[in-house]
């Protein structure tokens, strides 16, 4: 059963670390996009359709992508005073209860992502003459990755001899670790 | 009876600790499911299209702009700039907290990262000179508010989006003029504090330092110089603004401060899309949720039956105040704006209450609840700074909060307080 936990553990850890490279990727791109706009604007005196629609596709991979990363490091804001209230062991079934909610909630968008893939991902997109496959797939991948995070965090839940919130407190403290 | 169940599973799967966005989603998931003839693909396609909006862009990058910012190094610039201006005001070290926040709010938009790095050098400086730490932690906790008030503002983005059809320009200067009066309030408070309790004074700084200083303090300054002028001038759009803030606060504090590598850059960079990340979910997951209640018809629900009992604008204002006052103590900012302006709307136009009015009493209100308990965020790290338990931090903090709230009366009552800048550049009509 530990190796078992030790391949889930190694096989979070590779699809975090690859969900965070692409997401700083897409995110650096959106940036050079949105000021090579402006310099092409100013500079130039051309506006560039493509710089207002790419932008936009590009942060719903990141949103999305990076929505799912924050369900494995606990940062989706929440209320968390009444669930550390509980006694250890109600709190941990909570805990557990709680998770398994946002893995439903990653299958529905993971099932009706891929129904809205297959049903409209064939359209084109506004300005550019490519179809919606490029950006669509981030609803059912962002559903995947939620139910797999999801996983991990009831694993952690059951394991610990502790049960933590699986909610941040605040926008302002996401990334808190970091930043002190 | 699908509203009924809405609200109530919300309202449970909330109180016991679910991440808002996720007790929305199920809400609205299981509301769905009982709404006949509805395609359950609609929740994936709604939360798709509530972000896919050029406007949102501008949080990642105001957010981008604000941790370059807090971690280049720019509050301890700001400090010592804001030494130099106010320094010799009695209260004089407090009197140094409410202008450098006021700047640090205008350059991060961030309450906490203002508590967190002001607060970890004022705090200690304010004992060693004199001061009690209770009334510098409260100082610097309530000079925070001004963060989402000054613009850049995410709060106000978020507005302006659920809102729709509000310009993010006009918010962000309709918030300069009450941003500024809260920090001349709460220097009025430490110049009271000064003359009764604190008459020691600084040593005085040689002018060549002063100057090499306001110097170094204004090329953080000049953030905010980039984000209004480029808007003002209409060189930018807001979303824009954001870019070039981002790429200013890069170079600033890469290559001139050189407080900040090249190699922490991904970091910073992956910090800034859980945060957008955290935004964009519940902007997502509460479209859903607003669909339903506008499918359901609860807005004219609301209009025919609650509304009706309050007659009047004054009495409206003031309601409004309490109700967003007792909801920011309980619900972060991000959260209420986007649960909260749906329903309030119907209500502000019936009274006739301009939008940009409606945002900035809702911000105002809602940045206070950062500093009140029981789920005071920026409260929490000025606890953990402080060192101080919440018993002691409360006594100082009511009259400053007493002082705040004069202001946020004034915003309220008297629109021209806050009209007359957004209205003088012809952003309002």
């Amino acid at each position: 059963m530990e190796t078992f936990y030790s391949l889930f553990d190694r096989l979070i850890a590779l699809t975090a670390a690859l969900v965070r490279i692409v997401c700083i990727v897409l995110a650096t791109a959106l940036f050079a996009i949105v000021i090579a706009a402006v310099v092409f604007r100013y500079c130039f005196g051309q506006a560039v359709s493509l710089t207002e629609e790419v932008p936009r596709y590009l942060l719903i991979w990141i949103s999305f992508l990076g929505a799912a990363s924050c369900v494995l490091r606990r940062e989706h804001v929440g209320f968390d005073v009444l669930f550390y209230a509980l006694p250890k062991r109600p709190r941990k079934a909570l805990g557990v209860f709680l998770s398994l909610l946002v893995f439903g909630f990653g299958w529905v968008i993971f099932r009706y992502g891929i129904t809205f893939v297959q049903d409209f991902g064939s359209d084109l997109m506004e300005t550019i003459p490519y179809t919606n496959y490029w950006y669509y797939p981030a609803m059912p991948i962002s559903g995947f990755l939620i139910m797999l995070f999801s996983v991990k965090v009831i694993i952690d839940e059951v394991r610990s001899a502790d049960a933590g919130a699986i909610a941040g407190s605040s926008v302002e403290t996401v990334g808190m670790e970091q930043r002190s | 009876m699908t509203l009924a169940i809405l609200g109530l599973a919300f309202l449970v799967l909330t109180l016991v600790g679910l991440p808002i966005s996720f007790a929305v989603g199920v809400a609205s998931v299981i509301a769905t499911f009982l709404l006949p003839g509805v395609d359950n693909a609609t929740i994936v396609q709604r939360m798709l299209t509530a972000i896919n909006t050029f406007p949102l862009l501008a949080v990642i990058f105001f957010v981008f702009a604000g941790v370059l910012m807090a971690k280049g190094g720019i509050a301890r610039r700001l400090v010592m700039m804001a030494e130099v201006l106010v320094g010799w005001l009695p209260g004089s070290l407090a009197q140094i907290v409410c202008v450098a926040s006021m700047f640090f709010g205008g350059v991060t938009g961030s309450a906490v990262a203002e508590v967190s790095s002001i607060g970890a050098m004022m705090i200690p400086a304010m004992e060693k000179d004199g001061y009690s730490r209770r009334f510098a932690t409260a100082i610097v906790l309530m000079a925070a508010t001004m963060g989402p008030i000054i613009p850049p503002s995410i709060g106000m983005i978020v507005f302006a989006h659920v809102a729709g059809n509000v310009s993010i320009a006009a918010l962000f200067l309709a918030g300069v003029v009450p941003g500024v009066l809260i920090g001349v309030s709460l220097m009025a408070a430490s110049f009271v504090h000064g003359k009764l309790y604190h008459r020691k004074e600084l040593p005085v700084i040689p002018l060549r330092q002063k100057i090499v200083r306001v110097i170094d303090g204004m090329a953080g300054v000049f953030t905010m110089v980039i984000i209004l002028g480029g808007i003002i001038s209409g060189v930018f759009t807001a979303t824009e603004a954001g870019a070039a803030a981002a790429v200013y606060a890069l170079i600033l504090t890469v290559f001139v401060y050189k407080e900040i590598k090249l190699s922490q850059l991904p970091e910073i960079m992956w910090e800034c899309c859980l945060t957008n990340a955290v935004v964009m979910m519940l902007i997502a997951t509460c479209s859903v949720f607003s669909w339903i209640l506008t499918y359901e018809n609860l807005p004219t629900l609301l209009a025919e039956n609650f509304f009706n009992l309050i007659q009047s604008k004054w009495a409206f204002l003031l309601i409004l105040n309490g109700f967003l006052l007792v909801v920011g103590m309980f619900i972060d900012m991000t959260p209420a704006l986007i649960m909260l302006v749906p329903m309030l709307m119907p209500l502000a136009i019936k009274f006739d209450i301009n939008m940009v009015h409606l945002g900035l009493i809702m911000v105002i209100n809602l940045a206070f609840g950062l500093t009140t308990p029981p789920v005071g965020t920026a409260l929490f790290v000025a606890l953990k700074v402080g060192r101080i338990s919440m018993e002691k931090l409360l006594p100082p903090l009511l009259p400053l909060l007493a002082c705040m709230c004069v202001v946020l009366l004034l915003v309220t009552y008297v629109p021209s307080v806050y009209e007359w800048l957004p209205r003088m550049l012809g952003l309002m009509k």
